[in-house]
């Protein structure tokens, strides 16, 4: 017989799927800050934040709400090379694919930009930017000044600083966006809602707001985080509904298995 | 199958790491508490001690009113303390049979007329110092207390310091206690006899020999007439 918590363990396996998005106060705020954004003449937009605090899933469904109102293209996965970059960039710009053995000429590929200009309003949503090298993202920029396509760059923060985000676009960037770790409250609107979404309301309401206190302070608000906790919560609870049922309570999670999934993924420590 | 057991060990020293501060505070809590009461309960035995010694020193002396039937020295008066009378230095007493001269301030196998009269607790409380202020604390204490203890230590330590109004005022003071204790009565007329007043120290011996006829008062008031 199926455990309730499969289902809900499946809930939390971590995905950019736009019909895992969560509509939060600050998802909402964060979508609307880009799309008004994205309506202003400007060049470029940087998405900042560190990992796990939504960036990919905002630039989806940004993707997902535009596509059919914009010429808006998700570049979701960096591409390895340079070349194959400005291969998928000359596919997006041209709408043809690249003759076979041939490349891309830059200074060819800005003439028509320029020459796309008023007349085309190409938006290119570029995630984890952070994996292109500086030449590219220099290459980047100088396509972005033609006018004729604007680009929303999204990339970690990291701890020495990004820097692309500091020396490459500072000046050049007219807008930062920048996406923080979820608060308390958030974050346990984010499970719940999470859950409600797949019908589990029983076990939605079996998280207190202890537990989730307790989730927060070991995940720190990340959504990340917070997935692969929930996920190996619900993983642990599966085993012990299917082998020992004893040890579970179902009207309410209990703390011990809260600790033992962050023991388990390193959050805590003997 | 999820290997659960591991991490359920792993969750258990988890839990005691978390809850060892809470454990040593507790720990110590509890050893404070202990410690607290242990001070407290230790002064309530001593003072029960106390209170039990005294009760049954009382009851010995009670014991020994058979020796004195009447109070020798009732009809001594509190002015005779005042009277400014030269010491006399030529006296000396027969070492072997004087109960006053080798009276030990620290010694607790002192015998003069008490062989069964411990003051333990004179002893522990002087035990650590001999300085004026030690005997200037005994004699605050017997002011409040009224220790009979505390006045015959008083008594038998001027008496060795040569301090003989001292000794004759506190042996007085015992007296008044406890009037049939000999050996404050034995202090009280050797001090007398160091100042001078040996008409009067032989009248009180003799008043006391005809009431008690104790050998030890004969032998004294022998020395003091033959002046050894």
């Amino acid at each position: 017989m199926k455990s309730r918590y499969e289902t809900a363990k499946n809930v939390f396996i971590d995905s950019i799927d736009i019909d895992d998005y969560i509509e939060l106060n600050s998802s909402v705020t964060a979508y609307q800050q880009l799309q008004h954004s994205m309506e202003k003449p400007l060049k470029m937009i940087l998405l900042f934040g560190r990992p796990g605090t939504g960036k990919s899933i905002l630039l989806n469904r940004v993707y997902e709400k535009l596509k059919y109102q914009k010429e808006i293209h998700y570049f979701d996965t960096p591409a390895p090379t340079e070349k194959e970059f400005f291969q998928k960039l000359f596919k997006v710009l041209t709408q043809q694919d690249l003759p076979k053995n041939t490349e891309v000429n830059f200074s060819a590929l800005i003439d028509f930009c320029k020459n796309l200009r008023g007349k085309r309003e190409i938006v290119i949503l570029l995630d984890e930017a952070q994996m292109y090298d500086a030449e590219i993202m220099e290459k980047i920029r100088l396509l972005s000044d033609t006018r004729a396509v604007k680009f929303v760059v999204s990339l970690h923060k990291t701890e020495d600083e990004d820097l692309i985000a500091k020396e490459h676009f500072k000046s050049r960037i007219w807008e930062i966006i920048e996406l923080k770790n979820a608060t308390k409250e958030d974050q346990s609107a984010y499970v719940h809602k999470k859950l409600l979404k797949k019908n589990l309301f029983e076990i939605a309401n079996s998280i207190k707001a202890k537990d989730m206190k307790l989730i927060h302070q070991f995940t720190n608000g990340n959504y990340r985080e917070c997935n692969k906790l929930m996920f190996t919560i619900f993983e642990i609870c599966e085993y012990y509904d299917k082998n020992e049922p004893s040890k579970i309570n179902y009207s309410h999670i209990p703390q011990k298995i809260i600790e033992m999934s962050a023991l388990k993924l390193g959050y805590i420590h003997v | 199958m999820y290997d659960i057991k591991p991490l359920e060990e792993e969750w258990k020293k988890y839990q005691l790491k978390k809850r060892k501060p809470i454990y040593l505070v507790l720990f110590l809590l509890t050893l404070l508490i202990i410690i607290f009461f242990s001070v407290l309960n230790f002064s309530s035995v001593n003072k029960y001690i106390d209170n039990v010694n005294n009760k049954s020193i009382m009851s010995k002396k009670v014991n020994k009113s058979s020796l004195l039937k009447n109070n020798a020295l009732s009809r001594l008066e509190r002015e005779e303390y005042d009277k400014n009378i030269n010491t006399r230095d030529d006296l000396t007493i027969d070492k072997s049979l004087d109960v006053l001269v080798d009276i030990p301030i620290l010694d607790a196998t002192d015998n003069i007329g008490t062989n069964n009269n411990p003051h333990k607790k004179i002893y522990l409380d002087i035990i650590e110092t001999s300085s004026a202020k030690a005997y200037e604390d005994v004699e605050k204490r017997f002011k409040q207390s009224q220790d009979i203890d505390d006045a015959l230590f008083l008594a038998k330590s001027y008496y060795k310091k040569h301090n003989y109004e001292k000794a004759e005022y506190w042996a007085y003071e015992v007296n008044k206690l406890d009037a049939n204790l000999e050996e404050s009565l034995f202090i009280f007329v050797q001090a007398k006899v160091k100042l001078g007043h040996i008409p009067e120290s032989i009248s009180i011996l003799k008043s006391y020999i005809t009431k008690s006829n104790s050998e030890e008062a004969k032998k004294l008031l022998y020395k003091i007439e033959n002046n050894k």
